[in-house]
């Protein structure tokens, strides 16, 4: 029975989640008082976790023959899907009135999630990995289509379906030549052969190419983006936001890990292969964005141009790009999710997601449209917002490795993307509203919104501590 | 005699795939899979992989395609819908982009020399499976659990009719 | 392997037979097409509607279940195998993951998806 706890014991994370998913199963099934405030159970009993986790911080420990591993790292990781988990549960309560069916499902969906995520940030094996992001995706499939009687919903989950099912066999196939190759799907264990000089570079490159279908499709790059403007459309909203932050996150978070083993061995394809794909991505993104009519489709346009800033720190391939990857994540955290309750909260009050009715929101909703406006500059990169430095390192990191074009390129972004959120900012505040009626909004929104401002200058203005965390976690993977 | 069984194999595998995407009737197309099933599992067997082999027939030529079938006739597809499904300038794009990934398929595979593993022994092979994924990949397993938790949840709650 | 021969041998017999059979029925039995032969028979009607008809979509959802729990049976093969070996710490392990899997079955029985209305 010793033998039975001590072998716990690295999981503490993982159990925790796993109890409070099915303790919200008997709660929902058993329990009519307690269904009610399903969101508020999930959402008290996450915080719990994670100030738990938090008191936890240095008890690193791998397990399970290190193909799980609880290094800074994987900590850091583990916070920042706990962060999101708790800025989704709450704004999923502010969407409940679009749900016919209940709406605890969705909660524990969203957990559902979570779980597969918080396994992945401490994953070091391919098999793990692989299922980890099945149980973010199958979640996915059925959170998009949650509206089930919405057609576009229904557009959502079956173009998300088909191409995560095809992204999946991709990377099972990739994993199988890698495995063919090396013999193992533990990361030691590859990162060993890939430098024994038996080692077969091209091949080894074929295997991680694909490996990076399956990636490039959670990250949301170019040209594995297809499915992006109709899913963040059709899904419903808490569900589009954590697409957009939780699952492009574990997508980078990925490839974070596999930089160290597969980088050192074909440097000139791998800075090849991430400058061409941030470059592309960052140019679509930026130029899709312009003519969106609809405020989600418009996000996730930018969630593309995003994601190619973010690859601009894996074209640098240092730790410095890293550095600047996992900074920038966490700033994206704080603006996008604030962006899309800002959404949520503006579509409650009159069931609209489109950019021209956004006219005039300062005028109805002061708090609503200022929040907006702080959200959309910081994804601009407007300084003192964290956005701004997040993009300062990333280019940084890319000019520190002469890819002086690809920082060109990605400042003349900033500058195209700061027109078409300026845009919005013009509609908001300069724009005459069509219906003055003012906007209601309740005390926990307004709290949880003035939580996400904070972050988002906070991390602007203090970036020290964040920074200090980052780089003692990312030299705990070198 | 082995070389003789695997292209025999192979080839059914890759004729009946290629069937299953040009057969002009669903219904057929599950059929040509049921075979391709049936050759990959032969395949398996080949390769010394009985469990997997047996889960090959069990779940996908037993349970899955069941199911496609039952989908299938669920939809009734009438025959409007199929053409603009194949037409479409994407269609062209997929030709090069394909020719390119199987040139590159090629020359990766004539590059690898796998030293002969015939995987594990023949009779314990679904016992080191066991062992395997008891111990060392106890986690993946146990995620699995939840995968099909969601799977459950999300089946019910999007095809039940009558909501309680 | 080639132990395994002579249940390729059956296999190969028994398609061989199912060739011959069809082969045969299509060259020796009697063909006479007639209009009135090639008509679909509808009880002397004029067929009114396409022969397939929808189904219910209660059927997928019963399916759907059984491919979970189907799947979700495989696992106990390679583990009843090893059980032995692992003693309680095995036990243990297929509890929980069976434990999970009923939580799941409790849902949709409680949901009523099990029923047929």
């Amino acid at each position: 029975m010793m033998n039975f706890i001590s072998l716990l014991h690295p999981f503490s994370l993982e159990i925790g989640l796993a109890i409070i998913i099915l303790g919200l199963f008997f709660l929902d099934l058993f329990s009519v008082q307690a269904k009610k405030n399903i969101g508020s159970w999930a959402w008290g009993l996450t915080f719990l976790l994670l100030l738990i986790h938090l008191s936890n911080w240095k008890h690193f420990v791998s397990a399970l023959s290190s193909t799980y591993v609880h290094d800074a790292l994987s900590f850091l990781l583990s916070v920042f899907f706990l962060i999101t988990l708790l800025f989704i549960l709450a704004m999923s309560k502010s969407y409940r009135h679009r749900f016919e069916r209940g709406h605890s499902e969705f909660y524990m969906l969203i957990l559902l999630a979570s779980l597969g995520m918080i396994t992945l940030a401490s994953t070091t094996d391919f098999l793990l990995l692989f299922v980890s992001l099945e149980l973010i995706t199958v979640s996915f499939y059925v959170m998009n289509t949650y509206l089930r009687t919405d057609p576009k919903s229904i557009e959502a989950g079956l173009k998300y379906l088909v191409l995560g099912a095809l992204s999946s066999g991709f990377l099972l196939y990739g994993i199988s030549f890698i495995y063919g190759l090396s013999g193992s799907t533990h990361f030691s264990d590859i990162a060993r052969y890939a430098s024994s000089p038996e080692a077969n570079a091209k091949v080894l490159l074929f295997g991680f190419l694909l490996v990076m279908v399956g990636v490039g499709f959670k990250m949301g790059s170019v040209p594995f983006h297809f499915w992006i403007p109709d899913v963040y459309e059709g899904a419903p909203t808490p569900a589009t936001a954590f697409l957009s932050v939780g699952s492009k996150a574990a997508g980078f978070f990925i490839l974070i890990r596999l930089t160290n083993i597969f980088f050192p061995h074909f440097q000139n394809a791998w800075v090849l292969l991430f400058t061409l794909l941030s470059a592309i991505t960052l140019i679509y993104g930026n130029l899709g964005a312009i003519p969106q009519k609809n405020i989600k489709r418009f996000l996730g346009y930018s969630s593309i141009g995003h994601a190619g800033y973010l690859l601009m720190g894996f074209a640098a391939g240092s730790t410095q790009g890293l550095h600047a990857v996992l900074y920038y994540l966490f700033s994206y955290l704080f603006t996008n999710l604030c962006a899309f309750w800002v959404v949520i909260l503006f579509s409650k009050a009159t069931e609209s997601d489109e950019i021209a009715d956004y006219a005039g929101l300062s005028k109805r909703s002061p708090f609503l449209a200022a929040t907006l406006f702080i959200a959309l500059m910081s994804l601009a990169g407007v300084p003192p917002l964290a956005g701004f430095f997040g993009k300062f390192l990333l280019i940084r990191a890319v000019v520190e490795k002469n890819l002086i074009w690809l920082a060109v390129l990605g400042a003349l972004n900033v500058v195209v993307s700061l027109y078409y959120y300026l845009m919005i900012v013009k509609k908001m505040y300069i724009d005459e509203p069509q219906n003055p009626e003012t906007i209601p909004l309740d005390p926990s929104s307004k709290i949880g919104l003035s939580i996400a401002i904070a972050g988002i200058i906070g991390l602007g203005i203090f970036q020290a501590p964040l920074l200090q965390w980052i780089e003692s976690a990312v030299k705990s993977i070198l | 005699m082995e070389s003789v069984l695997f292209y025999t194999f192979a080839t059914l595998v890759v004729t009946t795939a290629l069937l299953v995407i040009f057969s002009n009737h669903p219904a057929y197309s599950v059929l040509y899979l049921v075979l391709t099933m049936f050759g990959l599992a032969s395949l398996y067997v080949m390769l010394h992989a009985y469990f997997v082999a047996a889960i090959q027939l069990m779940v996908y030529a037993g349970a899955i395609l069941v199911l496609f079938l039952f989908v299938i006739m669920l939809l009734n597809l009438e025959r409007e819908g199929e053409e603009s499904f194949r037409s479409g300038p994407s269609r062209w794009l997929a030709l090069p982009l394909t020719l390119v990934f199987l040139v590159e398929l090629y020359t990766v595979v004539m590059q690898i020399h796998i030293k002969g593993s015939k995987g594990l022994s023949v009779e314990g092979n679904t016992e080191s499976l066991g062992h395997l994924l008891f111990t060392q990949h106890l986690l993946p397993f146990e995620i699995i659990s939840f995968v099909l938790l969601a799977a459950i949840l999300g089946t019910t709650i999007l095809s039940k009719r009558n909501w309680k | 392997m080639m132990e395994y021969a002579s249940l390729l041998i059956v296999f190969a017999f028994a398609a061989f037979v199912a060739g011959l059979l069809i082969f045969l029925t299509s060259i020796l039995g009697p063909r006479r097409k007639s209009e009135v032969k090639e008509q679909p028979f509808e009880c002397g009607f004029d067929p009114i509607t396409l022969p397939r008809g929808r189904f219910g979509v209660k059927f997928y959802l019963v399916a759907m279940l059984f491919i979970i729990f189907d799947v979700e049976l495989v696992f106990l093969f390679p583990w009843a195998v090893v059980f032995k070996k692992l003693g309680a710490m095995g036990l243990l392990e297929m509890i929980a993951f069976l434990g999970i899997v009923v939580v799941g079955l409790v849902y949709a029985w409680k949901k009523g998806a099990l029923e047929w209305e």
